[in-house]
């Protein structure tokens, strides 16, 4: 069953300047006894506690830089808190910008079969799920070629297709379904509701309030890296143009 | 949070690496196997340049040309995983950031491609020297064991480079410059007895072992147990530095990219 649990959790991001990247200025600053901790860091997220349990759909509102993308990438495993405690657990699609499937050079019939390999998929099952993905993804002839001549759009449906066919627990999407044509929202939208296996968790970061009203049921506000609200999503929509605007 | 697990990590880096292979015989009857003809010419150039620039001292010529080309088989494998390895960061830079996929997957991968040209190098070797040279025959278990050891200590050291790379960006030029020195410092070119009465600073050359694990075998010479063990304890040495280092980076990775 799917979960994710965070409990105070904080983000800095270390600032790195050229210098910072250098050996040989670390090893000059070291020996001059400058230490890391003098180093400039961002906070991106600050003492956040959270539970989305099994079957949530839930919407991630917030402002420009309110901490929604850092905090999907904490909830994907793609980033460990600098402070606070993560439990996580399931088969994780995330959707998050740049950096869809694991190499821009593969195909995107080498990206699916790759990312079931990495899941723990065996090669043959790969193979067999590779039609799930393609057929929901309509992917047809688009199927060999580099990921990275793919439009946004059909880079997206690689994605998707991917959670559909390898059945993710948790599926993570940052900003990229306004890629897709509104009669392929239609077909994600109608994944979501019945496609996804039980107890799987949706957390969607969109800027179509219509489309997070019409898919998530509960909503988590975020405000300069701060969760300031969180619950249904009927009440919190009530809200949002509140906290947005504040 | 558990990364993806190791069986899949490793069928993921041998489907990647094939995939790498498959993608360079495209468009081309030859493929990696130009890595192969390139050793072979590079061989016979240096050997024939070298071989008479050392001929006074070198006790047969015949010999020179199979010892040339079964460290250039070891380097060429050694220096191209380094090198590919220390790049990873900026190729993969997109990947990395947005998938649960760690460091030592993209390292596997370019091991993966790398052990598919040095089989191939290896076996046009073991034809080579049947074929031309009076030698004697390769030591098949020799060469495994020693092939399985080399191919080890390279891996760690790739991923150590890698994970500093990840973190220096100053780092892959220093490397490259590194590996450039230690060519000209290891026994490739020149012979031990070449050193005369410094011969003996060989033995402090890890990377004199590391090669004399596949140039012994293939060469039909018996490996020396003190290189089996010194190598296995550099192995063993690599192995903990990098689980250790790993462990330190694990988490600190995502910021660093």
């Amino acid at each position: 069953m799917a979960m994710i649990d965070l409990q105070q959790v904080g983000v800095d991001f270390p600032l790195f300047f050229a210098g910072d990247r250098s050996l040989k200025r670390n090893l000059v600053g070291a020996v001059a006894g400058h230490t890391s901790a003098q180093r400039t860091t961002v906070r991106a997220l600050h003492n956040i506690s959270l539970s989305v349990q099994p079957s949530a759909r839930t919407a991630l509102l917030g402002g420009n830089a309110a901490g929604k993308t850092t905090l999907l990438r904490v909830m994907g495993g793609l980033l460990a808190p600098s402070e606070g405690r993560t439990g996580i657990k399931g088969r994780i699609v995330s959707l998050l910008g740049t950096g869809i499937g694991v190499d821009p050079a593969f195909t995107a019939r080498q990206t699916i079969i790759g990312q079931g390999l990495l899941f723990g998929f065996t090669p043959m099952e790969c193979r067999r799920r590779l039609t799930y993905a393609a057929d929901f993804g309509e992917l047809g002839d688009f199927l060999d070629r580099p990921l990275a001549t793919l439009a946004q759009g059909l880079q997206v449906r690689v994605a998707l297709g991917i959670a559909v066919a390898f059945e993710a627990d948790i599926l993570l999407i940052d900003e990229m379904l306004e890629h897709l044509t509104p009669s392929f929202i239609e077909r994600v939208i109608a994944f979501i509701d019945t496609g996804m296996p039980p107890g799987s968790i949706l957390v969607l970061a969109e800027r179509s309030k219509s489309l997070l009203e019409r898919v998530c049921t509960q909503a988590l506000v975020l405000n300069q890296g701060r969760l300031i609200d969180q619950g249904p999503m009927a009440t919190i929509t009530a809200r949002y143009d509140t906290h947005l605007n504040r | 949070m558990q990364d993806p697990a190791l069986p899949g990590m490793m069928r993921f880096a041998l489907y990647a690496g094939l995939t790498d292979v498959q993608s360079s015989f495209r468009r081309t009857i030859l493929g990696p196997l130009w890595s192969t003809i390139g050793l072979a010419t590079l061989t016979a150039s240096l050997g024939l340049f070298f071989g008479t620039v050392l001929k006074q001292q070198l006790p047969e010529y015949e010999a020179y040309i199979p010892f040339l080309a079964t460290g250039l088989i070891a380097w060429t494998f050694l220096a191209n995983c380094i090198h590919q390895s220390c790049s990873l960061i900026w190729q993969f830079l997109n990947t990395l950031r947005h998938n649960r996929m760690p460091l030592l997957v993209p390292v596997l991968r370019v091991m993966v491609r790398n052990i598919i040209s040095l089989g191939v190098n290896v076996a046009v070797t073991i034809i080579a020297i049947r074929l031309f040279l009076e030698a004697a025959p390769p030591a098949l278990g020799p060469l495994l064991g020693g092939l399985v050891l080399f191919v080890i200590n390279v891996l760690w050291m790739s991923y150590l480079a890698a994970l500093l790379c990840a973190r220096f960006r100053d780092l892959p030029q220093l490397i490259a410059w590194g590996i450039h020195l230690a060519f000209f410092l290891s026994p490739i070119l020149w012979l031990e007895y070449n050193l005369g009465r410094f011969a003996y600073l060989v033995q402090f050359n890890p990377f004199s072992w590391l090669i004399a694990l596949i140039r012994q075998p293939l060469l039909g010479l018996p490996t020396s147990p003190e290189t089996w063990m010194l190598t296995t304890v550099l192995a063993g040495l690599g192995i903990l530095l990098c689980v250790a280092l790993g462990r330190y980076a694990a988490n600190r990775l995502a910021y660093w990219l």
